[in-house]
């Protein structure tokens, strides 16, 4: 049913991971005859390439674009991603993995880690994460794709992938340009906006071109050049829950073969990341101003590169929070533009891909309806405030030292986490809210890898004879172990499938 | 069997309906070595309950932890299996709301955008012709559905039409074989002690004690009469008593019929013995109020069924509410009588949205017979409001968290009842309108091929039970 309201053109303003990804998914709503597509972006403004690690969703993304994995990733320098590695983060020298995809299986209805918290210590049962398939390959530096056989024990394992993020959005560029969409290289100096409604009328280059459209989408980045620089939508900071607010980048040379999992190693005031690549190794270290000074935090994330630092080191800043509506008038801010949390979880590049499902889901027509709008910030503001509350989790259960993480040990939660943490503690019970991002399996590794444990367990449990869970533990434990160790190494699955041709 | 010390037991269920006996068979199942108990009560009985029940398909899981199998179900309760509900609304408009899938998703947009396109391109096609549950349905076929989920046959699903009486007993036979204890006097009131049940009084002049109440017993709340209530709106239907039995025999057992009237409308459900009719008619008075306890789970007291709320008639969703209650005690059961708190607050907090979004959808339905009666109709719920404003928009489907109908279900419903979408998707928009056309033709071919290859329901059913005396017994669903 094609309206006669329907969008003549969508200006996607910025190029960048979040422009490309936005204009290869809405190249197939061009289709349609109606509607024009196009990009403009400047070679002499820099992108921020934040996320080059991801989660498992964005297989849904490269899916329904229907790109082919392999090629996806030997162009974008990519490795596969099992998991999170988080050292330091309840204590100096622990460590714990957040590997995707499911511990055990249920016994007669019951979760798994149930068992797990009951029988763990009285009979020397071996760390959860052992009965993980992510986190045994992980660890184990192992992939192979999941099977397709809901059987087999290969069928739990979830990946995503790191990728380099300026050849992800090349990629991306290349997949747009070649279904349709229109590039204009130009830097935007002014935007226009329509004096009866104060919607956005159209953008003017510096070379005195000037583009009209009906929907503007503002992947401008920090700069929020529409959204904010325009259309003055306002900003909500989140700086009190999350305090960081600096980051320092630099890449270094690979030393050794890639590890299937992203590493994020707790430093006196923030974190730093590691994330291996098929050429090289990304790292940050993310740090809070008030605790750190710039120069001091360059210094930490030098001393601790595996490799040589191939580039020079790169700061940036930023205010933890979120836009106070994402799609104002006709101008929808996807990316950093929208907002801006740390890459703790890798949930950057998630977030850019959920704005542009629901903007497809919600495309407007030229009428714009409010009731788009409202439903499309509604949706967003509930799935940044999910994704906060994970990140907070991170800090809050931390037993470090030092006045950063007395900090955030102390602060006050938003109650919604606070309420999520006491039904854990009370029988270590986990509940998924309105389609949230991460799951139950997402949100026991943290809970369990912060030292949360609840004060008994279901009391399902007991009601079952111990000698036959054993033994059922000890069958899908033997299965995953098993499993793992007959996968090929990361290296030699890359190898052998994708990998990238020498830089 | 003596009845144990009043102190021993670890959990007491008040009443005597098959809210009563289901959930006391439950917790025996779960925790085999406590001690339940169970009473009655002078206001609760199983006269009260409606005639025949509807299960949904989720309700096949909890049978199977109750240890009833579906063959008991067939053989003791008279029940049927149940595609869905045709609807006829009047003037010739009819449409078929099942638990399954309607036609296909492609191209990332689902499939009543691609129904919408056909529909404005001309093809004379209803949305449920593209629903196996639905052509099951409409000729009284039935077939349990594939385990593969690439097969058309894996595409529909089921619930069960279930006699009601007979229900309750198969379920307090089986409790008292599993070691509920019945005690003798019925109950008659809660003594409190700072805030919490303390004991029972029994009619007899004895009292018993437990750790923990599960109060099943009807409207009266017998355990906890003045806890607070929360509306949610007019329900503006209220149930006639006539019900009619007529002779089964033959005839359609695969759906249920739902016919408006002038003022209400008629509900057909088939046993395999008897078709049941209840009419039901728009009620005028402000004691019609749908509304739920605020707080089901008070203190160490919860109350299920309708001890916990009176909801419309409409869809029959008592024993859906009852297995979303039992499922989510059962997620948060007490492992002790104290210390509760936490668990309480998220019971009540997700039982309360379970409440709200089914009475979402029976007002759906209850707008519309108002509308067509020239009756003033209820403002919907903000979030039904939302639903029904994006759909209208654009054809898409908000769902919320404790949805009890499925999206599919609410998909038909919308647009049997006529809200339409003023656009689709720009997915579904971009594809060739002749290709969308064979792709969706093809399926209805095969949509045709496959029932009539299915018997029918009273032949399938027959056949399993002599698969079943032949094999000499089944496990639970």
């Amino acid at each position: 049913m094609l309206s006669d309201q329907a969008l003549r053109r969508i200006v996607i303003v910025g190029g960048g991971t979040a422009g490309w990804m936005t204009a290869a998914a809405l190249s197939r709503i061009t289709r349609n005859g109606q509607t024009d597509l196009c990009l403009v972006e400047s070679d002499q403004i820099g992108t921020v390439g934040v996320g080059e690690a991801t989660i498992p969703p964005i297989n849904g993304f490269n899916q329904i674009l229907g790109i082919d994995e392999n090629d996806f990733v030997a162009k974008t320098q990519a490795t596969f991603k099992l998991g999170i590695e988080f050292d330091g983060w309840l204590r100096p020298g622990e460590a714990y993995l957040h590997p995707f995809g499911e511990y055990g299986l249920d016994i007669n209805a019951v979760k798994f880690y149930q068992f797990w918290l009951k029988y763990a210590a009285s009979h020397q049962l071996p760390p959860l994460d052992q009965f993980c398939l992510s986190a045994v390959a992980a660890r184990k530096g192992k992939f192979l794709k999941p099977g397709d056989d809901p059987r087999s024990v290969l069928s739990t394992l979830a990946y995503a992938f790191h990728f380099d993020a300026m050849l992800y959005a090349a990629y991306l560029r290349a997949f747009a340009e070649a279904r349709g969409v229109a590039r204009t290289e130009g830097k935007v100096v002014d935007v226009r906006l329509r004096a009866e409604d104060g919607f956005i009328e159209s953008i003017a280059l510096e070379s005195g071109e000037v583009i009209e459209g009906d929907l503007f989408i503002d992947c401008t980045g920090f700069r929020a050049l529409l959204i904010e620089g325009a259309l003055k939508t306002g900003y909500e900071d989140w700086t009190h829950w999350l305090p960081c607010d600096r980051a320092v980048t630099v890449p270094s040379a690979r030393v050794t073969d890639p590890i299937p999992y992203t590493r994020a190693i707790a430093r006196e005031a923030g974190w730093q990341w590691r994330i291996p690549l098929q050429h090289r190794t990304g790292n940050g270290h993310v740090y809070c101003s008030a605790h750190m000074s710039d120069q001091a935090a360059e210094t930490v994330l030098m001393e601790n590169l595996d490799g040589l630092a191939t580039a020079e080191p790169r700061r940036l800043r930023f205010i933890t929070g979120r836009r106070k509506q994402f799609w104002n008038r006709n101008c929808v801010a996807i990316g950093l533009s929208a907002g801006f949390m740390e890459p703790l979880e890798s949930t950057s590049i998630h977030l850019i891909q959920a704005g542009i499902s629901k903007l497809i889901a919600l495309m407007p027509d030229r009428s714009f309806d409010p009731i788009e709008r409202m439903e499309y910030n509604r949706l967003t503001g509930i799935q940044f405030e999910q994704i906060r509350d994970f990140l907070i989790l991170h800090y809050t259960a931390n037993q470090r030292e030092g006045p950063f993480w007395d900090y955030v040990r102390n602060m006050a939660l938003p109650a919604s986490l606070e309420e999520k943490i006491a039904l854990f503690r009370s029988k270590g019970r986990i509940f998924r809210f309105q389609d949230e991002l991460f799951g139950e399996a997402n949100w026991l590794s943290v809970l369990l890898g912060q030292g949360i444990t609840p004060r008994t367990w279901d009391p399902m449990v007991d009601t079952m004879e111990p000698a036959a869970v054993l033994g059922e533990m000890r069958q899908i434990y033997d299965a995953i172990q098993g499993t793992a160790e007959r996968m090929p190494s990361h290296q030699a699955y890359i190898t052998r499938y994708c990998a990238a041709p020498p830089v | 069997m003596s009845p144990l010390p009043a102190s021993q037991f670890d959990l007491f269920v008040v009443g005597d309906g098959v809210a009563a006996w289901m959930a006391a068979l439950l917790m025996k199942r779960l925790q085999p070595g406590r001690a339940i108990g169970i009473a009655a009560c002078d206001a609760a009985g199983p006269g009260r309950d409606d005639p025949v029940l509807v299960a949904r398909p989720g309700f096949r899981a909890l049978m199977a932890r109750l240890g009833i199998s579906e063959i008991d179900l067939l053989e003791q309760c008279d029940a049927t299996f149940l595609l869905g509900t045709e609807h006829h609304l009047g003037g010739g408009g009819a449409f078929f709301q099942g638990c399954g899938a309607y036609g296909a998703p492609a191209n990332g947009a689902a499939f009543h955008h691609y129904f919408l396109r056909l529909r404005t391109a001309g093809a004379p096609y209803p949305y449920d012709t593209f629903s196996l549950g639905a052509a099951m349905a409409s000729q009284g076929k039935f077939i349990h559905p594939a385990d593969n989920p690439r097969a058309l046959e894996s595409s529909f699903d089921y619930g069960h039409v279930i006699e009601t009486a007979r229900f309750r007993d198969l379920l307090s036979q089986t409790a008292l074989s599993a070691g509920v204890v019945r005690t003798g006097a019925p109950v008659s009131e809660a003594i409190f002690t700072e805030g919490r049940i303390g004991s029972l009084q029994l009619e007899d002049g004895g009292h018993l004690e437990a750790g923990f109440y599960l109060d099943c017993s009807g409207p009266a709340r017998t355990l906890w009469p003045d806890n607070p209530i929360q509306v949610l709106g007019p329900a503006l239907l209220s149930q006639t008593a006539r019900v009619d039995r007529a002779e089964q025999g033959s005839g359609n057992l695969s759906r249920a019929l739902s016919t408006a009237g002038p003022s209400g409308w008629t509900s057909e459900l088939a046993l395999q013995s008897a078709r049941v009719c209840q009419t039901f008619e728009l009620a005028d008075s402000e004691e019609a109020n749908a509304h739920h306890l605020a707080a089901p789970w008070a203190g160490n007291c919860l109350a299920l069924g309708r001890a916990a709320h009176r909801l419309s008639p409409v869809h029959t969703p008592f024993l859906a509410l009852l297995e979303r209650e039992l499922d989510l005690l059962s997620a948060l059961l007490p492992a002790e009588p104290g210390a509760c708190e936490v668990e309480a607050r998220e019971y009540n907090r997700r039982i309360n949205e379970t409440y709200a979004r089914v009475h979402d959808f029976q007002t759906l339905f209850e707008i519309a017979i108002a509308t067509r009666a020239g009756k003033s109709a209820s403002a919907p719920s903000a979030p039904l409001a939302r639903k029904l404003e994006q759909f209208r928009s654009r054809g898409r489907m908000v769902m919320y968290d404790e949805e009890v109908f499925s999206e599919s279900e609410w998909t038909a419903a919308l647009i049997g009842l006529g809200h339409l979408p003023e656009r689709t998707s720009p997915l579904a928009s971009a594809a060739p309108i002749a290709a969308v056309r064979a792709n969706y033709e093809k399926l209805l071919h095969k949509i045709g091929q496959s029932t009539a290859r299915m018997p029918d329901q009273l032949a399938y059913i027959a056949h399993m039970q002599k698969m079943m005396r032949e094999s000499g017994g089944v496990d639970a669903v």
